[in-house]
């Protein structure tokens, strides 16, 4: 077996499920944010769960920068994982105040393997207010911005955030999404951020997975394939024949049928794709 | 109101067994009911069964069994006789063992309705924090289940005090041995001495009822988020 390339998040799942296959093997860098984007049950949280290993797929294969973290004979279960994951909803513990809540994953790393700091981990998420008080005492952001302080004080060298903002209202995910570009300009370890929402990818990502049923669509730089989600995107073609009531196109080295345009075969027309809402 | 010390030793030696049991339940239940919780297993419902039997079965069933068994001729005589412990019926530590099987439910379903209403989330975030198993259990399980523990250990501890029928199948009648309070009214009464029975079950009636009272209005703040 090939040694794990040491700047890569190598990743190869295949899980069954009632109403889709996972069926993955992804080579992804190992720094900047990479955006797991499709529809909701295409398998993004299952894949984000397979790798912080909270779901135990038999067969996967895993390695993060060059350390395995599951393959055929390996398992390393998710409290051995320098990882950090932030889950959709709320997950801060009721019975701790905020402080103990951002010092549980910090305390069990030791000292010497820290690679996060408290001050700048507090300054960078905003956290100095909100210190001394419980969770319940918070809005849905702050524990969001909480937990996500938390991941990050565990020292991990991969970050996992599974749709952060989805259980939030449109003020808060306004409030919390300018500290998440903080984090995109100061973090140096990899991200893999699980969203369903293009404004989100289109602000954060600098590299893009589309999942559908389970299967990668797409892969790339983000600014390329944004092109593809939201914005509309325009091509030139030139017509090509009419047959039987269709117009043939050609775009771009590819034949398209349409049926029938008014246009003369030879015209150049410019065709534009848009996503519906 | 003034009790003779023979009743005296009877209530301390109640309270004694109740403890002891107690304890001993707190090691054996709570594993017991973090499984039943947690589990997916098919053996789920055949063992959750079981530790609730205490609940429906006559005292005098559960009894008589553990007198078999316990008993020269029973597999767990056998072998308290073989580790040169003797037989267990009609001695202190008999009537604990049956007392830890009648009240075991006592311990075990407030302890898995706690366990069950943690949510598989909370232990996940601890997880991806570095905590182990053990540590995810008494840092965060056990914590947030505390009134659980509070509410199981005041059942327990009440409802082996409340015993009668277990205890006079396998402990008989043993001063300052096995004769608890709830024996030694029935004693009073046998005898015809009704002053006696009257103080001692007056205790016991209060007792309970002062048990039942810290149970119902001191409750640990529920946890909320």
């Amino acid at each position: 077996m090939n040694a794990p390339h040491p700047n890569r998040i190598e990743a190869r799942f295949r899980v069954a499920r009632e109403n889709f296959t996972l069926d993955v093997d992804l080579h992804l860098p190992d720094r900047g944010i990479t955006a797991l984007f499709g529809p909701s049950g295409c398998g993004k949280t299952t894949l984000l769960r397979a790798i912080a290993g909270l779901e135990r797929v038999p067969g996967g294969r895993l390695a993060v920068s060059g350390e395995r973290w599951q393959d055929a004979d390996t398992f390393i279960p998710p409290h051995r994982r320098a990882l950090g994951y932030v889950f959709q909803e709320t997950s801060l513990f009721p019975h701790l105040s905020v402080r103990r809540n951002l010092e549980y994953g910090m305390k069990r790393v030791p000292e010497n393997e820290r690679t996060l700091h408290w001050d700048e981990v507090i300054d960078w998420l905003g956290l100095a207010p909100l210190i001394r008080q419980q969770p319940h005492q918070l809005s849905g952001g702050q524990r969001q911005r909480v937990a996500i302080g938390r991941a990050l004080l565990s020292s991990p060298r991969l970050l996992l955030m599974d749709e952060p903002l989805a259980a939030l209202d449109a003020s808060a995910r306004a409030e919390i999404l300018p500290y998440l570009d903080q984090l995109h300009q100061r973090l140096a370890i990899p991200v893999l951020y699980v969203s369903h929402a293009v404004e989100e990818v289109a602000r954060l990502a600098d590299h893009l997975l589309c999942l559908e049923a389970g299967r990668v669509a797409w892969q790339g730089e983000a600014a390329d394939g944004l092109a593809r989600l939201g914005a509309a995107t325009e091509h030139s073609a030139h017509v090509v024949a009419h047959e039987d009531g269709w117009t043939v196109l050609e775009i771009e080295g590819q034949t398209l049928r349409l049926p029938c345009v008014d246009a003369k075969p030879g015209d150049a027309l410019r065709l534009r794709i848009e996503r519906s809402a | 109101m003034m009790l003779s010390p023979g009743d005296w030793q009877a209530v301390v030696l109640t309270l004694e067994l109740a403890a002891i049991v107690t304890l001993i339940l707190f090691v054996l239940g709570t594993p017991i009911a973090w499984w039943l919780a947690r589990t997916h297993s098919k053996w789920k419902a055949p063992i959750g069964a079981v530790v609730a039997l205490p609940l429906v079965l006559p005292p005098s069933v559960l009894g008589f069994y553990l007198l078999l068994t316990m008993g020269p001729n029973g597999w767990v005589g056998q072998f308290t006789n073989a580790i040169g412990i003797g037989l267990l019926p009609f001695t202190f530590w008999g009537l604990v063992v049956a007392s830890v099987f009648y009240s075991l439910p006592f311990m075990v379903q407030p302890l898995q309705t706690a366990f069950e209403s943690l949510g598989e989330r909370t232990l996940e975030a601890a997880a991806t924090l570095r905590a182990s198993p053990l540590d995810r259990f008494f840092s965060v399980a056990a914590p947030i289940a505390l009134p659980g523990f509070m509410t199981a250990g005041i059942l327990s501890f009440a409802h082996t005090v409340g015993e009668f029928g277990v205890v006079l199948m396998i402990g008989g009648n043993i001063p300052g041995e096995t004769r608890v309070a709830s024996v030694q009214i029935f004693d009073h009464v046998e005898a015809l001495q009704y002053g006696e029975a009257h103080d001692l079950a007056a205790v016991l009636l209060v007792f309970s009822f002062l048990v039942l009272l810290l149970l119902y209005t001191w409750r640990p703040k529920a946890l909320r988020l």
